[in-house]
């Protein structure tokens, strides 16, 4: 008998509650589920949504209630109440304390209760300084006269992959990915996600001439129709591949680090390991799917090279060869190795990319931001003379057309988004991605969870944020005084900082505002 | 093109509809020995009872008949057919046909019982035998009704309604014995019990007291002496075929039809009660006398006398009853349990009763007392001859529902039009 | 004809089908005058164990009149309503002709004729009719009420179930062969 509709134990919820010593962590409830009496009318749509055994109803009483402490504030009870009764509000609080932020006080307590490492998923939610939020962009005045994107084309169309190093009409010529968007769906795997969502993400890469990438968990077999947009990773677990991976795709990618847990391999909890997803991985049901750290074959620059080649060698060159890192110290230093062992295109993950499950204390204490690496390897790989041998796409954390335009200034070819996909078609942010009860349907392989996000929905809702960030870009492009984006990468004078220190501007190879 | 329709019920009115649809003008005439508008004989004994108001009794509206052009000839008695001349003979006269569908539906049956000759009784199935039986009420005490079938028991129930004393006599040792099986009726025999109603089963009535004329008590084959001064007789229902036999048609207990509703004469249809038409579980021809089936016999009749052919891949013996507050539904061969595997669900404190029986993955008969919802699925089951081997377990949870069936079942019934 | 065509692979099981469904065919098609004033349920797990509506209402827990019901067996739920037959089982069973297919195809009731007999939902293939307690047209029969089935809206141009449903799953379209 399935657990998928057992009837969540109520009476169990509804029981007196006793002061748990051991469980300190859900002492405090972070949220609490507010409900306007007068406007529920007990139509129940609540309880049978909520995934976290939060919302149950009492037949005695006939009322809903909740079990705050498992409250998640995912707000799928808001968003699907006919008659707006919910409310989800933050609970109390701990007493003010710069210092000891309650997140750190919770965190003690759930060492303390469990002994083990804190899972989380999605991006880095700390306070760290944005330099994209400290970057403004200039506007033509006068002296140089802005475009009209309704009236004039705006090139939007890019090419990410190695250049020859003259153009020549008969030249040699590197296979490159034709991208009509400078935005690629971020490597985001079947496992994480579920197939919904990534038929999604396939069908809008293919509608609006970009691509998706299939992340650590192997191309479904439904996706194979989407095979010349799919970009296929190549991860330190190798899961799913095979030649036959390797040639259905737009380029292959090798994975060697991610933004939001760099050092660190992926990791698919095991609760998230379905039949559909431990056949796609040829892993066993039920299993903690966890990727070693290194490649265990990439020990040195020269074995990196190797596999580069054996890739390029087994797609017959092809296909562009794309080396994925996470943004650390020496980015720009590794970055350049990258680029002289053949890769075809340089992905570079900031600290604020998102994840399915990682270590908390990981993915909010390690790596460096996006912006500062970028600018850093842009202007290595330009000092070496290197820079048109591999493209740079740049991910972590890519909010709105703004980041796109500031990150194409600093010298990223194209830009990957993940989170921002995921929240296009419903994220609230709850961070539970880890646990495989998304609400949404989005990081769940649950099938009764997994069809509240279709393919068809997801793709359209997709297809409009790259529309309307196409739409954005343009108008940024021409206010500019450009028409292309070719015109606007690399170019830092486009740019200027406000509120920065010498050094952070420096770093970045801005100047101050108002200069 | 004329057709001419014998009987004027549920057959008769929905042959007449499908002729209409499929030929908007060509000629229709019912002729009926009743005069009364199109009415049900189902809801004879609601009347009696005063329960409901007389415009509830008729089937369709006033001026339906206006409406939809077609002809009546009410309080005629069809004497005759005459197949070579291609028409009836009446009480006033021929009638021509170029299609003819007898529906003639069925009459009391009446045993003979030592001392019925000498005194009045009642049968109930027409609406005059309700009104009959209504205006003799009137001064009694004691009524007796004979057989315990669906018509008797809503007889008596109806009388016990008026507000006489009701005692039921029945051969069988259960009531409904047709229609249910022993859990079952008994369920509904206490509850007709609980209203005040007193059941001899397993008995009969050997002889008839009477004075001037009337009833005045009877004498029981167990011997016991039960008080009566209305009596009325329910212990079946004959197909009326004397039409067509003495025409040369083909009868047996009914008037026997093919899948089209075609006799064995020509341009001669025949359709509900008094039809002996396919069954759907056994293949064989068979009385089915049920609202139900006399309607779409009829109706497949209409399309096949106007020219559309249409074939009737049988019809399922089916009840919908209501009795003492309550609900039963039944499909099928009931009581035919052998070499069957019978599933069953019994709750005593609720009234709940369900049973299916199974052979070889194929429901024959099944039972729902009191939880009816969603009980046409069965029919589905049955009539499509779907194996429940892979749900079998579910079939009797309250839920159950289209959510177990096979996903072709499924997708056939809710994905196209119907 | 259009009628409403379920999609059981979007079927989320949230059965805002059933609320929309009540509210629309409440008096004052408003889900808090509905349930506040009108006192009309929308909860059915008080009422589960009891199969009999009447008894339902009588015990103070009515079912919820809703004309579409959610089936569902694990993470699979359909929401099923009248098919609007082109010869409808319910109509040639119907023992006084209370239910009847109207010009437009709609499979109607003339509520103030039918005497409850269930006929109906012996007949109905696709377990499509419900029992409603709160109109008895007979009050002497125990546990009387009416037929109850989808009718498709007719004061909206598409039926509310369709309006509501988050994923899509319920289509109101014309699938008839031409």
């Amino acid at each position: 008998m399935s657990t998928y509709f057992e009837e969540p134990n109520g009476r169990v919820a509804l029981g007196l509650r006793r002061p748990e010593p051991g469980d300190w962590h859900h002492g405090y409830p972070e949220y609490r589920v507010v409900r306007d009496d007068e406007r529920c009318i007990r139509c129940l749509v609540c309880v049978r949504q909520c995934p976290y055994d939060c919302t149950f109803y009492d037949p005695e009483r006939h009322a809903v209630y909740n079990v705050d402490s498992n409250c998640v504030n995912c707000r799928r009870c808001e968003f699907m109440c006919p008659t707006n009764a919910i409310e989800i509000v933050p609970w109390g609080g701990f007493r003010e304390n710069d210092n000891w932020r309650p997140w750190l006080i919770r965190s003690v307590y759930k060492q303390a209760d469990t002994g083990a490492v804190s899972l989380t998923g999605f991006g880095n939610d700390k306070e760290y300084a944005s330099y994209f939020d400290r970057m403004v962009i200039d506007a033509s005045q006068v002296t140089n006269p802005s475009i009209d994107p309704l009236r004039e084309p705006m090139e939007m169309r890019t090419f990410v992959g190695k250049k020859p190093d003259r153009l020549t009409h008969d030249g040699e010529r590197y296979p490159n990915l034709q991208c009509e968007t400078p935005v690629i769906f971020a490597p985001m795997s079947f496992g994480a996600i579920n197939l919904n969502f990534q038929k999604g993400l396939a069908m809008a890469a293919r509608e609006m001439g970009t691509y998706f990438n299939t992340g650590e968990g192997g191309l479904h077999p439904d996706l194979r129709q989407f095979s010349e947009h799919a970009i296929v990773q190549v991860a330190s677990g190798r899961f799913g591949v095979s030649l036959d991976y390797l040639s259905n795709s737009a380029a292959c990618e090798i994975k060697i680090g991610q933004g939001a847990k760099p050092g660190i391999g992926g990791h698919l909890p095991g609760e998230k390991v379905t039949r559909e997803v431990s056949r796609t991985r040829m892993i066993p049901e039920g299993s903690d799917a966890l990727s070693p750290a290194p490649q265990h074959d990439i020990y040195s620059i020269e074995d990196l090279r190797l596999l580069i080649y054996a890739i390029k060698e087994a797609t017959e060159y092809t296909k562009p060869v794309s080396v994925k890192i996470a943004a650390v110290h020496n980015v720009a230093a590794i970055a350049s190795g990258i680029v002289r062992a053949g890769a075809d295109i340089v992905v570079i993950d900031g600290f604020r990319g998102g994840t399915g499950a990682a270590p908390t204390i990981i993915r909010d204490h390690v790596g460096i931001p996006i912006e500062v690496a970028l600018a850093q390897v842009d202007e290595r790989l330009r000092q070496e003379g290197i820079r048109h041998e591999a493209s740079i796409i740049a991910a972590g954390g890519i909010r709105s057309s703004a980041d796109i335009v500031k990150g194409l200034a600093l010298g990223a070819d194209a830009f990957y988004i993940g989170t921002a996909a995921m929240i296009a078609v419903g994220c609230t942010a709850c961070q539970q991605c880890h646990r495989g009860k998304c609400s949404w349907g989005i990081t769940t392989n649950r099938p009764d969870l997994a069809r509240r996000l279709q393919p068809e929905v997801a793709a359209e809702r997709l297809a409009n944020l790259l529309r309307g960030w196409g739409h954005e870009i343009k108008e940024m492009l021409g206010l500019m005084g450009l028409n292309s984006i070719e015109s606007l990468r690399g170019n830092r004078l486009k740019l200027r900082g406000v509120g920065m220190t010498q050094v952070e501007l420096d770093t970045l190879g801005i100047q101050q505002a108002g200069l | 093109m004329k057709h001419v329709i014998i009987g004027n019920s549920f057959a008769g009115v929905f042959a007449a509809e499908a002729i209409r649809r499929t030929e908007p003008e060509s000629e229709i005439l019912i002729v009926s020995r009743e005069r009364q508008h199109v009415y049900s004989r189902a809801m004879i004994h609601e009347m009696l009872a005063g329960m409901v108001q007389e415009p509830m009794v008729y089937l369709r509206d006033w001026d339906y008949y206006e409406k939809k052009r077609i002809g009546t000839l009410l309080g005629r008695a069809v004497t005759k057919i005459a197949l070579d001349a291609h028409a009836i003979g009446t009480d006033d006269g021929d009638i021509a046909y170029d299609r003819l569908l007898i529906a003639t539906g069925g009459r009391a049956f009446v045993p003979p019982i030592a001392g019925l000759e000498r005194v009045k009784y009642h049968t109930f199935t027409t609406l005059e035998d309700a009104r009959a039986l209504k205006a003799a009420c009137g001064g009694r005490t004691d009524a007796v009704v004979l057989g315990a079938g669906l018509i008797g028991l809503q007889c008596a129930e109806a009388l016990r309604h008026v507000g006489l004393n009701v005692r039921v006599v029945e051969m069988a040792d259960t009531v409904l014995p047709m229609a249910l099986d022993a859990p079952s009726s008994e369920i509904v025999a206490r509850e007709l019990a609980a209203e005040g109603i007193e059941l001899h089963t397993g008995d009969t009535i050997d002889l008839i007291a009477g004075e001037d004329g009337h009833p005045s008590g009877c004498k029981l084959r167990s011997g016991a002496r039960i008080p009566c001064d209305l009596l009325v007789i329910a212990v079946g229902v004959r197909p009326n075929i004397d039409l067509a036999a003495d025409a040369g048609i083909t009868t047996d207990r009914g008037i026997v039809v093919n899948e089209r509703m075609e006799t064995s004469a020509e341009h001669v249809y025949a359709a509900g009660d008094c039809a002996q038409g396919p069954e759907i579980i056994s293949g064989m021809t068979m009385p089915i006398p049920v609202i139900p089936i006399a309607s779409t016999q009829g109706m497949i009749a209409g399309y096949n006398m106007a020219g559309k052919r249409r074939a009737y891949r049988g019809g399922l013996s089916v009840n919908a009853i209501q009795l003492g507050g309550v609900q039963v539904i039944s499909y099928g061969f009931v009581n035919d349990e052998r070499d069957g595997e019978v599933l069953r669900v019994h709750d005593p404190a609720t009234k709940v009763y369900k049973k299916v029986i199974i052979k070889d993955g194929r429901i024959t008969g099944a039972i729902f007392v009191k939880d009816i919802d969603r009980a046409g699925l069965f029919r589905h089951l049955i009539e499509n001859r779907i194996d429940v081997t892979p749900f079998k377990e579910h079939l009797l949870s309250p839920d159950f529902g289209v959510a177990h069936l096979p996903a072709e079942v499924r997708k056939e019934m809710f994905t196209t039009p119907q | 004809m259009r009628r409403v065509y379920p999609l059981e692979e979007r079927c989320i099981n949230c059965h805002l089908c059933e609320v929309a469904c009540i509210v629309e065919h409440s008096a004052t098609k408003l889900p808090l005058a509905a349930y506040h004033v009108e006192g009309l349920r929308f909860s059915a797990e008080d009422s589960r164990h009891i199969p009999d509506p009447a008894e339902s209402s009588e015990r103070g827990v009515p079912k919820p009149l809703t004309r579409t019901v959610v089936q569902t067996v694990e993470y699979l739920s359909i929401s099923t309503t009248c098919r609007h037959c082109e010869e409808p089982d319910c109509v040639l069973a119907c023992k006084n002709g209370s239910l009847y297919k109207a010009d437009d195809g709609r499979v109607l009731l003339h509520e103030d004729k039918c005497v409850g007999c269930w006929m109906c939902i012996m007949a109905c293939r696709y377990g499509a009719i419900t029992r409603n307690p709160t109109k008895r047209n007979v009050p002497a029969v125990r546990n009387n009420g009416v037929n109850h089935h989808c009718d498709l809206c007719p004061d909206r141009e598409t039926p509310a179930c369709v309006w509501v449903c988050p994923t899509k799953a319920l289509v109101f379209e014309d699938r008839d062969a031409p």
